[in-house]
């Protein structure tokens, strides 16, 4: 025993600190919460696990962004060797009267002399390309004999065949207007109207759409960081310890509240780069965003799903923490609630395309399917007020009943090392005098 | 008992169709060290998840200071039968946590863990994660943890189990002052001279009732009285006079018969008649070890410990 050591306890001892003898503990039950909070939340940020974890996906984002465009950029070259592939000479036969000898002789076009042998030659390797333009090309296709190139340098051919023939008929047309729509289709600008007002174009589903990315993110990144710290107390047998100082119900809200705060901080490092990078991308696209609006009311109604959506989430990752003696246990049941949040994505496109069947109702207002369901709903703008409304108010009773059942099974469970929580024990908890 | 720093009274705990406590009875006075003794799965353990709100009663009352605990009035040290900390955390900012929680500032805590820490030859392990110490190292953290805020009530669950005996005797050494303190302390063991040592009164539990109750000398009075240790070289010879308890050594305790005489003489007169080479004697309590044997018998430590 050092006497250095000796002193520091005797002298705290000799202070009279307080203890507990009076006036409770952690300066009340905010104290205490907060304390819970601060634990948890700076326990889990400053472990370089979390940073690693958090920082791959934009990174991942970013890399795999620099990858497709070194690859579009390689894509523009490999379309020019393409074109440059085309001029291999051929051999046609036209029987429509529509292609130009001289137009087929720059893409490296002769006419037939033997088109059974030409056929042959093409079998045999000595030929590249043999063309049989039909009757009516409008109706019936080019056929095309080819030495084989590759999956996808073959498509060449085709793209070859189809400009000798536009070439030939934009030839003889006069009208460079005439020629210009045979070579490229025209735009079109539709602008549409709702209640008076010019209603929103396809663009304007992106900026809601974010709360489904957000929320689906959120899902994936929180389970395993929420059940894991519900389980941890009865995981490392803490529980009664931890139980002496503070009751089950502040230590589970504080480990919820710790791990949203987590969750936002994992956002925020996505969303910030996201916002810098938008704005000063912003002027050099705006003029292609013509579309992009921004609607208030969806907008809100998003962000409410969100909330309400993550709190649902977290319920039920409590509930499964609550529920299982150790994360090892958890793994199924954690399984099962992220699926059972994120399975409306694969219904997304028929849900938003068919509001008014009852499948989309069903995945509308069953409540884990709710959150993802009305966000995309909502971001399509086939969520009427009324659904927006519903679905709100649903998705925060059920997370508010959720989180309610979750610290009840983790107030019962939570000194229960080594065994998982059954259906039996769940029914037969009482309130009792299991702190609160 | 009036104004009782533990009061229980009529304690049940069923568990499904077992009942693990039944009936149980019993007080401890401020300012008391109290054992609570018993085999395993006893009803040891669940008595004191119950006291402490862990475990919720079937039936009974249970009051600390009159009142029904609640982790928010503090006043509590508990250190649990089951070992564990925050693994993942270092050893300092585990203790000032739970300083925090336990009502102190957190330089305050800071401070005293550090000191604690120094104390119990951990100085150095400040900023370790818990999982790097061994099993004795995070028991003293724990001790240290149920004391920091020099509750006025201490739970002690097999608070030396697995301990050399170095750290044992500091581990006694902190309990005794914060008995010095003025704490009442709750003690749960198998070591029968840790209860002789720092217990005042204690219960025997057997199967969730109390099979014996009161002073160490009353218990141990209910229980065959007082014995013969002999100091002697060789074996002990039989005599009706006495039943031969333990022999350890050159040391045996021997309980007199009802045949023999309250002082011992008998005893002594029949063992140098019977011609051992007898070089000490006394007459003492019945230890209480033996009192524990007798009550569970020698199966007493080996029964599969229950899901309580």
């Amino acid at each position: 025993m050092s006497r250095a050591g000796r002193r520091a306890v005797d002298a705290h001892a000799a202070d009279g600190v307080r203890g507990s003898r009076g006036g409770g503990r952690g300066g009340g039950r905010a104290g205490v919460l907060r304390t819970v909070v601060r634990f948890e939340f700076v326990r889990a940020v400053r472990k370089p696990a979390f940073w690693i974890g958090t920082l791959a996906l934009p990174l991942v984002v970013v890399v795999v962004s620099l990858l497709v465009g070194v690859g579009q950029a390689a894509g523009t070259d490999s379309a020019s060797s393409s074109a440059a592939a085309a001029r291999t000479p051929f051999h046609y036969v036209d029987h429509s009267g529509l292609v130009s000898a001289s137009v087929a002789a720059e893409w490296g076009g002769s006419p037939s002399e033997d088109p059974a042998a030409d056929r042959a030659a093409v079998r045999a390797g000595t030929l590249d390309l043999f063309v049989e333009y039909p009757r009516t090309p409008s109706s019936a296709p080019i056929r095309l004999q080819g030495a084989d190139r590759g999956l996808f340098e073959n498509g060449g051919y085709a793209t070859l065949a189809e400009k000798v023939l536009e070439r030939s008929v934009a030839a003889s047309v006069d009208d460079p207007e005439a020629v210009s729509l045979l070579r490229s289709p025209p735009d079109t600008e539709l602008t549409t109207w709702s209640d008076g007002r010019e209603a929103p174009g396809w663009l304007s589903i992106v900026p809601p759409f974010l709360y489904v990315v957000a929320f689906f993110g959120l899902v994936v990144l929180l389970a395993t960081r929420m059940v894991t710290v519900v389980v941890e107390e009865k995981e490392n047998r803490i529980s009664e310890m931890v139980l002496t100082t503070v009751t089950a119900g502040q230590l589970i809200r504080g480990k919820v509240v710790a791990m949203l705060l987590v969750g936002l901080v994992q956002v925020g490092v996505v969303v910030v780069p996201g916002l810098v990078v938008a704005l000063v991308a912003l002027p050099l696209v705006a003029p292609r965003l013509g579309g992009l609006t921004v609607d208030p009311w969806r907008m809100v109604v998003g962000a409410l799903l969100l909330v309400g959506g993550v709190l649902l989430a977290s319920g039920l990752f409590v509930a499964v923490g609550a529920a299982v003696p150790s994360i090892k246990d958890a793994s199924t049941l954690q399984s099962a609630a992220i699926f059972a949040l994120v399975v409306p994505l694969y219904a997304a496109f028929f849900v938003a395309t068919t509001p008014t069947s009852p499948v989309a109702a069903f995945f509308t207002w069953f409540p884990t399917f709710t959150p993802i369901t009305a966000m995309v709903r909502n971001a399509v703008g086939t969520l009427s007020v009324a659904e927006s409304v519903g679905a709100v108010v649903e998705v925060f009773v059920v997370a508010a009943v959720l989180l309610w059942a979750a610290e009840h099974l983790f107030r019962h469970s939570v000194a229960q090392y080594g065994s998982k929580v059954t259906l039996r024990q769940v029914l037969a908890m009482r309130p009792g005098r299991r702190g609160r | 008992m009036s104004g009782a720093a533990i009061d229980v009274r009529d304690l049940v705990v069923r568990f499904g169709d077992r009942t693990v406590v039944d009936g149980l009875t019993f007080a401890v006075a401020p300012g008391e060290t109290f054992g609570l003794l018993g085999s395993n799965g006893s009803g040891k353990t669940t008595t004191i998840r119950a006291l402490l709100g862990i475990t919720t009663p079937t039936s009974g009352t249970l009051t600390i200071d009159g009142q029904p605990f609640r982790p928010a009035t503090g006043g509590v040290g508990y250190l649990p039968e089951e070992r564990g900390l925050y693994r993942k955390e270092s050893v300092l900012d585990v203790m000032t946590y739970f300083g925090v929680l336990r009502g102190l500032g957190r330089a305050e805590a800071t401070a005293w863990s550090t000191g604690f820490l120094e104390r119990v030859d951990l100085g150095d392990r400040a900023k370790v994660r818990v999982d790097r110490l061994s099993g004795g190292q995070q028991q003293k953290v724990q001790l240290g943890i149920t004391i920091m805020d020099r509750p006025r009530l201490l739970v002690l669950d097999e608070p030396t189990k697995g301990l050399d005996p170095v750290n044992r005797r500091l581990l006694l050494d902190l309990v005794d002052e914060r008995k010095a303190d003025g704490a009442t302390v709750v003690l749960v063991t198998h070591h029968m001279d840790e209860v002789e040592r720092l217990c005042d009164r204690i219960l025997l539990l057997k199967d969730g009732r109390a099979a014996a109750y009161g002073s160490v000398p009353d218990v141990q009075d209910a229980f065959g009285g007082a014995v013969a240790e002999v100091a002697l070289d060789g074996p002990v010879p039989p005599s009706p006079l006495y039943r031969l308890v333990r022999h350890e050594g050159h040391v045996a305790h021997l309980a007199p018969t009802a045949a023999a005489a309250p002082d011992g003489s008998d005893v002594l007169a029949a063992l140098v008649a019977a011609g051992a080479h007898v070089t000490g004697f006394a007459m003492r309590r019945v230890p209480l070890d033996e009192v524990f044997v007798q009550v569970y018998g020698h199966g007493a430590g080996t029964e599969a410990e229950a899901a309580a």
